[in-house]
């Protein structure tokens, strides 16, 4: 089974009648970064989340490696978030510990190693760290795992552009090959040299499943270029 | 993992509840010094009026503890599990039972400690008060040593007379009581935080109304089951033959322990249910 993650006929209604996904169906395959890109309310997030079981699924189905959201696929899955999640009067290296005991595929010396590199201080708090730090460490903390899917959810919004190109950096020279690499994002040009597929979405229904490389072959123009001829308002 | 779960809870909490624990001892302190002062005699009525004042302080901490350490692991509890700090916790590969034990666990301990931490602040004060008003130079403080150490020696006596007759049960309901009634208000407090998110956009409004909801219930269900218990007991109690009160009184606390008990269990599995079924992180 190449497939890594199986989306079946997924559809998640929010209250007020909100329908975020439309019977959706996906299979995301192994060893590929992939850039999930829709524009804003397209249901992107809300997928995310129903992978990582952090919302109930108004009908349908997700399956990594074959199971339901669960314990188990959490310890497979390594999920970067589009907030914060820390608990601000922690300092960094209880961190560090905190993911140790609970990931049996985290990797402290890796995260300590990134952390040097950024000049961030084992000791400090959270709360004392800028908004742009934090996501940094955070970055980190996820990167530092040898997990079988890693899920960032816009990771590099609201970062300045030479973080940007560490945060790329340290995704491409830290995932592991035989994993996927899901990554959410508006800003496409920026990441379009990294992936190798897009899924693209709207109104919460995938409408393209394609290789980078297709793309710019069959279509003659960039992921970008081609995401705003799709999405054009 | 419920190891390491609660080794995290406890090393994350530990320091509001102990600072709200030393704040009471310095209050049980400073109000049983009010008594060696000579501000009680004072004409000038601020003296006395500052002395009511720090024991008024002290009451007020008494209670503060109580109510403090509930709000505190509340709060935590919300938001470690549905803001944003949700993220982390709910991506971490442990069961629902896991999470949900690991809370339950750490707040009932902290309940208990809570407990003995009031107990001991109202020793403190009575020793402190005690030291203060006995003068230094009298006998009465080797008085009073010798009529603890008779009446710790009469207690075994004591406890055999008829009056006293089920004392041994009435003690072991009120140990019992205590602790379902440690487990079945922490789990008010989780249950009423976890019901609260079913209200979507009004979450702690829910919450505060799901705990005044549970509450009334609790206090409806427990009165029902408890009067015709105690009526029938009064019923059948004799004054005139050896009977002691705790005939009448220590069933009725098992039964409460019981009430307890299963309200705090059906919170805890309705709780764990919504967590794992029902859970919308914003």
């Amino acid at each position: 089974m190449n497939e890594l993650v199986i989306v079946n006929n997924l559809t998640k209604v929010y209250e007020k009648k909100k329908l975020a996904l439309d019977h959706m169906n996906l299979a995301i395959p192994r060893g590929k970064i992939i850039g999930l890109l829709g524009p804003n309310g397209s249901g992107k997030t809300t997928l995310i989340k129903l992978i990582n079981g952090l919302l109930t699924a108004t009908e349908g189905e997700v399956f990594i490696n074959g199971k339901k959201p669960g314990p188990d696929t959490k310890a497979w899955v390594s999920y970067l978030p589009e907030r914060t999640y820390f608990q601000g009067n922690m300092q960094v290296k209880e961190l560090i510990a905190y993911f140790s005991d609970f990931y049996s595929d985290f990797r402290p010396e890796r995260a300590r190693q990134m952390l040097a590199n950024l000049g961030i201080d084992e000791n400090a708090r959270l709360k004392t760290l800028s908004k742009g730090t934090k996501e940094k460490v955070q970055l980190i903390m996820v990167m530092s795992r040898e997990a079988q899917l890693y899920i960032l959810d816009e990771p590099i919004a609201g970062v300045d552009p030479a973080a940007r190109d560490y945060i790329l950096k340290t995704i491409i020279s830290n995932y592991n090959e035989n994993a996927t690499v899901l990554i959410s994002t508006h800003l496409i040009s920026d990441i379009e040299k990294i992936l190798d597929e897009v899924v693209f979405i709207r109104n919460g229904r995938v409408i393209l499943q394609d290789t980078v490389e297709n793309i710019r072959e069959r279509k003659g123009k960039s992921v970008d270029s081609y995401f705003r001829e799709v999405f054009a308002c | 993992m419920l190891g390491k779960l609660l080794k995290h809870e406890w090393k994350a909490v530990w320091k509001v509840p102990m600072l709200l624990f030393g704040i009471l001892m310095i209050m049980a302190v400073m109000a049983g010094l009010t008594f060696s002062l000579p501000i009680w005699d004072s004409e000038w009525i601020g003296l006395p009026l500052s002395g009511v004042m720090l024991l008024m302080m002290f009451y007020f901490a008494l209670i503060g503890v109580s109510v403090g350490v509930s709000i505190y692991f509340a709060v935590r509890y919300y938001r470690n599990m549905f803001t944003d700090e949700g993220y982390l916790t709910h991506t971490l590969p442990v069961t629902s039972h896991q999470l949900l034990l690991s809370k339950v666990i750490t707040m009932c301990g902290w309940q208990l400690i809570s407990g003995i931490a009031v107990i001991i602040s109202l020793i403190l004060f009575g020793g402190v008060t005690f030291l203060s008003l006995v003068p230094k130079d009298s006998s009465f403080a080797r008085e009073m040593v010798d009529f603890f150490s008779e009446l710790m020696q009469a207690l075994p006596e004591l406890w055999r007379t008829p009056e006293l007759r089920g004392i041994n049960g009435f003690c072991a309901s009120i140990v019992v009581m205590m602790l379902t009634g440690t487990f079945s208000g922490t789990m008010t407090v989780i249950g009423s935080v976890t019901l609260g998110q079913m209200v979507r956009g009004h979450r702690i409004l829910g919450s505060v109304g799901a705990y005044f909801a549970i509450q009334t219930i609790m206090q409806i269900v427990t009165t029902l089951l408890i009067l015709p218990l105690m009526m029938m007991r009064i019923e059948t109690f004799d004054y005139y033959i050896e009977d002691s009160p705790f005939y009448v009184m220590t069933p009725m606390y098992f039964v409460m322990a019981v009430i307890a008990l299963a309200v705090g269990l059906g919170l805890y599995f309705l709780s764990e249910y919504l967590i794992r079924k029902r859970l919308e992180l914003e």
